[in-house]
């Protein structure tokens, strides 16, 4: 060992005296039982700090999260509020073609603001300890049916084919009627905003043996992999939302994954042979 | 002569009703959704004003800003957006726009 400044000879010294004396005697229980606790020890430590260093990465996390959740809230409300503004100041004049056209414009901005502001109070509430579901027997076709309905004039304004195969459960499914009828426009306006080239939505809902099952299913962007459970996260939004300027705050499906887990159920996402991704709602049958 | 103006706004209702006010005023608007697409046309085609939204697909408004702004442009810009902090507001005027408008606005 070639040492040349006085820390260093100072440094070697005992390591060199260590390293002779290892190669010398035979290790011993004594000193492997030492080894053994050094490693355990580094080990330790080492969990520590990848531990301390995960907490810090997901609070950085959560507080990026937050900030573009606020800057998301801002302009899913103002941009709305903006253009309702915009075309009353326009309304003056009388003419009879643009009042037409604007009204359309004006009740789907209104409906585009409800969305956010009842999700906003929605996942306020869950924060709090729960949006309140009680869930009362009844035929899931027959509400879906008219859910989609009411939801079918502006997606088909908009250039999308909705397409629905609603089998009738034939026994009631305890579920709440607004908060179900909430999670379905929440998963139709989902695959809306995420299909840019083909704009078919396809709603399938069957009785299967231990409840009843329905999925929304695009054929839009489709789902990044191994993230399909951070969708569900509140404030999330995918890499696909926020490049692509895509309206929305990160609470539709989070509210949704909590409406189901409320009903016992299940909500899951999936990739789809072919492109495009799926949501999937189990509710259980009960004891109904 | 009419002003020729570049309007860069993604969203289909406000870009729609800003259509209609600008020629309502007596400008010839040219409303382009994306932000590539934007850049592009405005380096391409003379305008006599930009307005950009901030918020947008494919390139954001700051970065259309100081794209044209490295290229020499010196058309006037106009800031559109929904966020009204300061810093937001500063640094979209660094970038070399002229103006900033916050949402909601008035005509």
């Amino acid at each position: 060992m070639e040492v040349d400044d006085p820390l260093s000879a100072r440094l070697a010294a005992p390591l060199e005296a260590v390293v002779v004396s290892v190669e010398r005697e035979p290790l011993q229980a004594k000193s492997l039982l030492a080894l053994i606790g050094l490693a355990l020890g580094l080990g330790l430590y080492g969990v520590g700090a990848f531990l301390a260093l995960r907490g810090w990465q997901r609070s950085r996390r959560a507080a990026r999260m937050q900030a573009d959740f606020t800057a998301a809230v801002s302009h899913e409300m103002k941009t709305p509020i903006a253009s309702v503004r915009a075309m009353a100041e326009m309304l003056d004049d009388g003419d009879p073609e643009r009042t037409k056209r604007y009204a359309g414009r004006i009740e789907a901005e209104m409906q585009r603001l409800g969305t956010t502001v009842r999700n906003v109070l929605d996942a306020s509430r869950i924060e709090r300890g729960g949006l309140p579901v009680v869930p009362a027997p009844l035929e899931p076709a027959a509400l879906l049916e008219r859910t989609l309905e009411s939801l079918r004039p502006e997606l088909e304004r908009r250039g999308f084919a909705l397409e629905a195969e609603l089998v009738p459960s034939g026994r009631p499914i305890p579920a709440d009627a607004e908060a179900l009828d909430g999670v379905v426009r929440n998963l139709v306006d989902n695959a809306a905003k995420f299909s840019v080239e083909t704009k078919r939505i396809r709603i399938e809902a069957l009785p299967v043996p231990d409840g009843y099952r329905i999925a929304v299913l695009d054929r839009g962007v489709g789902l990044e992999r191994g993230k399909h459970e951070r969708l569900f996260e509140r404030y999330y939004r995918g890499d696909a939302a926020r490049e692509g300027a895509v309206p929305g705050v990160g609470l539709g499906l989070h509210i949704a994954r909590q409406v189901i887990d409320a009903h016992g159920g299940t909500l899951r996402a999936r990739s789809r042979e072919g492109g495009g991704a799926a949501f999937e709602i189990h509710l259980p049958a009960g004891n109904a | 002569m009419t002003e020729r103006l570049l309007l860069v706004e993604d969203d289909e209702s406000l870009g729609a009703v800003l259509v209609d006010a600008l020629e309502r005023e007596g400008y010839r608007p040219c409303w382009v959704r994306e932000g590539r697409a934007a850049l592009e046309s405005a380096l391409r085609d003379p305008y006599d004003l930009v307005v950009l939204d901030l918020m947008l697909p494919g390139m954001d408004g700051y970065e259309i800003c100081r794209r044209l702004r490295a290229a020499g442009r010196d058309v006037p810009i106009l800031m559109l957006t929904a966020r009204a902090r300061e810093e937001d507001r500063v640094m979209g005027l660094d970038l070399g726009a002229d103006d900033y408008v916050v949402k909601p606005f008035s005509l």
